[in-house]
């Protein structure tokens, strides 16, 4: 009798438990819910991009620098990263590279939980909340562009409000973070980090919508400003859609 | 078989049930220091973060995805002895197939943890099963790696269900505790009638067909991982069928340790006999030699090409920074013990052993020659990526290299070490009719067919 | 004497304030502080009557649907020789798809056009603060005519600024125009991805089949289970397996040999 009655159980509960694991898979159907907006919407409907004329740049980094100081990053995170590049023929020129907000970005694709995600400005944001620190996003990104914090980040000196996606300051350890295009200044109106503190107006933040772009003190039509100045993007033929373009200007291998 | 030799057989296998002795206690403790050391550098990282690896911008995976890949890959063993030998009626697997199936569940249970020690938030586990998405190779891999898991839990219980209803028999009340709960209880009621047997068969065959599919998917899905980003020498269709084969030739090799280790062990040499290590050589040849020929497909094809990603990925595994490592396995790892085997001669069991531990190494450094190289190498105009290991990971490693043999010796405690109901199955001998209550048992110094 | 000596005193004044005003600081100043009616008592200011408010002969007429309207606003006034006026035109042009005819008409105040004068024309935007954006670039005509085909990227109310280079001794001028645009080219073109409709599928299909292989496993185990458990009620009359009674003898026998 103890006999059976033990093995009803067990049954039983072998029964709920496979019944349980059954349906794991239909989490796939809660997938991706969605994020919660924190800062105030902008007015127009932007798709955000930039334009960096390799002409002028001098490698000084204080656009790295600005951006440290913006997000309070520790030394070795270079949201955007300055390259000291010598071409085939020999020729040095300087290629700052923030992240390219890929239109068909992979770091987007194989994030589990959907804590990478495009916002409607055309700008992906992380939200450091949910990620998992499974570094597969920065195994995909073609370009880098990704910094995982392996370490406490530094703790800003003033108090800041709880961190968003969009201004995730202070960042969270065992997360991943990553250059935004500044949206927590664009949104209000300011220019990122990076393009303010460029002396030699080498960074340009526009708009493809409207089809402008700015560096702060010139502004010029976007489209025509890159037609005429043969902008390209970096490693075109990994089609991921960067957001990012580049105006050569020492002469250097344009890749085609 | 006659029956003096069934009888043999059984008894063989139930000798080591609830034994320990003092070598047992040795090895066991040793085994278990590992482990403990494994166990304390993990809590040592979660205290502190994965700062505490190796691990940098520019190489952000490394030991733990390739032990993940390496352990996982090993518990193909079972797949293969077990359920390919199975559908193939290879009669020689019956006293290999517990081990096997034993190592399966081990090797995926330890391997099974490191995607949860590589996570840089490992307390937001949750997060994968509340947030899933579909199209990301890590959904994927938590997918099928717990469904193989399942699957393979499964495979291992199954075929033990006549086994613990032996075990039952034989200690009887003399058993309490967890043993005695999983005896009386696991077995399920069985008494061998045709009907259990029926119904065990046809579970058993549902499960290894699926579980060959399982597996597949899983490793292809480990490879994946890799082969859906762009990196140099990740980006390649072949790596799927690629990782397969890697897996089944490192769990191949490690059945031939495993068994042979238990066969000294328990003293078991009358059953697993030379016969059992030349034909895993075989396995071990032709798996091996299928591996190969995936490895120049891959190389010929990118190295004929030398595309911009690749060219440097090939340069530094051929000539350059790597190619120490690349070599030792190519040749230390992977050709000689395939000669070692091939060749005919004495001591099979000595070479195949010999071989399967070369084997092992190799398929663990070409998995770190997989991992790193494509994490190392530049995607923009940098330099190449430094990996250098710290404690930390080299001791999570020892522990759950450890925790394998550990969790052998536990669970053969506990379990018959050689499927007495496999074996019956595969010599043709039905189990005798069950005996009434009531009626005297035979008194039997050798005859137990009724 | 007091009157005259009061009266003096504010000549002086308007004197000061006319050569100050000449200064753009100043001016910018005066302007700042005192708002748009001093603009009026500056002599530097002339009339907003230049201002062209028809479509000059020549051009397809103005936009469909809302008056083009010019204000030529002088900011910096030339000196005592003639200064720059400048109307602002913006009209449809030949083709709706080309987009918008934008015009300058440059004229010096005493009514002469100003000809071989590179006018730059630009939109005022609003990206991050308010901008300028220029749009290109023309020379005057012999009849101080410039003009400029635009299609803008985004329609809606769009606002023209042009300036004039300095010739010869003719300062800079600014002009403004808005119009309506209806048609605009939209220069954003999000590139679509193939076979990005079996995207949406794929999470079903892949649903079905995990829960499918789940369904089996659990099938191969409680069927088999319930099975043997069900068999096992039937012949509750055993002791055990035969081979395992056999065996319990057997154990049982070996241990009262010494090993």
């Amino acid at each position: 009798m103890l006999d059976k009655v033990s093995r009803r159980h067990v049954l039983a509960g072998l029964g709920t438990g496979a019944m349980a694991a059954g349906f794991v898979p239909i989490a796939f159907e809660a997938a991706g819910a969605s994020h919660p907006t924190t800062t105030s919407a902008p007015q127009k409907d932007r798709q955000w991009a930039m334009v960096i004329d390799m002409r002028k740049c001098d490698g000084c980094k204080k656009c790295t620098v600005a951006c440290q100081e913006t997000h309070h990053l520790p030394a070795n995170f270079e949201w955007i990263k300055v390259f000291q590049v010598k071409d085939k023929q020999g020729r040095e020129y300087f290629m700052p590279r923030p992240c390219f907000q890929c239109e068909n970005a992979p770091c987007l694709r194989v994030c589990p939980v959907a804590a990478t995600y495009r916002a409607k400005d055309g700008v992906v944001l992380v939200d450091q909340d949910r990620c998992i620190g499974c570094r597969m996003c920065m195994a995909a990104c073609p370009y880098g562009a990704r910094y995982f914090n392996y370490v406490d980040p530094p703790v800003p000196d003033k108090p800041y409000a709880k961190p968003t996606p969009e201004f995730p300051v202070s960042q969270q350890k065992g997360t991943v973070g990553k250059c935004m295009f500044c949206v927590h200044y664009t949104d209000g109106g300011k220019l990122p980090a990076c393009v303010e503190a460029c002396n030699m107006l080498a960074l340009y933040i526009g708009d493809l919508v409207e089809d402008v772009a700015t560096n702060g003190v010139e502004t010029v039509r976007l489209s025509q400003f890159l037609r005429e100045n043969d902008a390209f993007r970096y490693r075109e033929e990994l089609n991921t859609g960067p957001r990012v373009y580049y105006i050569a200007g020492h002469g250097q291998d344009l890749g085609y | 078989m006659d029956a003096r030799t069934h009888e043999l057989y059984v008894d063989r296998a139930m000798r080591n049930i609830g034994k320990t002795g003092v070598r047992w206690w040795v090895i066991a403790a040793a085994l278990t220091a590992c482990v403990a050391v494994g166990a304390y550098a993990w809590v040592y990282q979660l205290q502190r973060g994965l700062g505490v690896t190796g691990l940098n911008q520019k190489v952000s995976w490394g030991f733990y995805i390739i032990n993940c890949v390496f352990f996982i890959g090993i518990s193909y063993g079972g797949a293969i002895t077990s359920a390919i030998l199975r559908l193939t009626n290879a009669k020689w697997r019956a006293p290999i197939t517990r081990l096997a199936e034993g190592l399966a569940v081990v090797a995926l249970l330890v391997g099974a943890v490191y995607p949860l020690v590589d996570l840089g938030r490992p307390d937001r586990f949750l997060n994968l099963f509340a947030y899933a998405q579909v199209g990301s190779p890590v959904t994927w891999d938590w997918v099928a790696i717990s469904t193989y898991l399942v699957a393979s839990i499964v495979f291992f219980y199954l075929p033990l269900i006549p086994d613990l209803a032996v075990c039952r028999d034989v200690f009887g009340s003399g058993v309490r505790g967890l043993r005695g709960w999983s005896y009386r209880v696991l077995s399920l009621g069985w008494r061998g009638t045709p009907g259990q047997e029926r119904l065990l068969l046809r579970g058993i065959g549902i499960m290894a067909v699926l579980i060959i599919p399982l597996a597949v998917s899983v490793h292809s899905v480990l490879a994946w991982l890799f082969a859906v980003t762009v990196r140099g020498g990740w980006h390649s269709t072949i790596f799927a069928p690629l990782f397969v084969l890697a897996a089944m030739l490192s769990g191949v090799a490690t059945v031939i340790l495993v068994i042979a280790g238990f066969r000294a062990a328990y003293g078991l040499q009358q059953f697993i006999t030379q016969k059992h290590f030349r034909y895993l050589s075989y396995l071990l040849l032709a798996l091996g030699s299928g591996y190969i020929y995936f490895m120049v497909s891959e190389y010929l094809t990118e190295g004929y090409v030398l595309e911009e990603s690749t060219g440097p990925v090939l340069e530094a595994l051929f000539v350059g920074s790597y190619a120490p490592a690349f070599w030792t396995f190519a040749l230390g790892g992977l050709l000689l013990p395939l000669v070692l085997v091939a060749l005919p001669g004495r001591y099979p069991i000595a070479r195949a052993c010999v071989a399967s531990v070369l084997v092992i190494g190799g398929m663990w450094l070409k998995r770190f020659l997989i991992v790193v190289p494509g994490m190392a190498e530049p995607l923009m105009p940098w330099d190449w990526g430094i990996y250098q290991p710290t404690w930390v990971e080299i001791a999570i490693t020892v522990g759950s290299v450890a925790a394998i043999p550990l969790g052998l010796m536990i669970m053969f405690f506990f379990f018959p070490v050689m499927s007495v109901h496999e074996m019956e199955e595969v010599e043709g001998v039905s189990e005798p009719a069950p005996v009434a209550a009531g009626r005297p048992v035979p008194a039997l110094a050798g005859g137990g067919d009724a | 004497m007091l009157r005259s000596r009061r009266a003096l005193f504010v000549l002086a004044v308007i004197l000061a304030l006319t050569l100050a005003s000449r200064s753009d600081p100043v001016a910018r100043l005066a302007r700042d502080l005192l708002g748009p009616s001093v603009m009026l008592y500056l002599p530097a200011q002339t009339a907003q009557r230049g201002a062209d408010v028809r479509p000059a002969a020549g051009e397809q007429g103005a936009v469909a649907g809302s008056p083009a309207t010019a204000a030529g606003q002088p900011r910096r006034p030339a000196s005592t020789v003639p200064s720059a006026l400048a109307a602002v035109t913006a009209g449809a042009a030949a083709k709706p798809e080309q987009g918008y005819v934008l015009g300058a008409r440059l004229t010096t105040s005493d009514a002469k056009p100003m000809n071989q004068v590179t006018v730059s024309f630009y939109e005022l935007v609003e990206l991050l603060g308010e901008r300028e954006m220029l749009i290109g670039s023309a020379m005057t005509d012999g009849q101080g005519r410039a003009s400029l085909t635009y299609l803008p990227a985004v329609a809606g109310q769009r606002e023209i600024l042009i300036r004039s280079s300095a010739s010869g001794s003719v300062a800079p001028v600014e002009g403004r125009a808005t119009f309506v645009a209806t048609v605009a080219a939209p220069a954003y073109h999000p590139e679509g991805r193939p076979l990005a409709r079996f995207a949406d599928a794929v999470p079903s299909v892949v649903g079905v089949i995990v829960l499918a292989v789940w369904a089996l496993i659990g099938f191969a185990l409680l069927g088999t289970a319930r099975g043997v458990a069900v068999e096992a009620r039937l012949a509750t009359r055993s002791n055990g397996t035969a081979r395992g009674v056999a065996a319990r003898a057997r154990l049982a026998t070996k241990k009262e040999d010494p090993a």
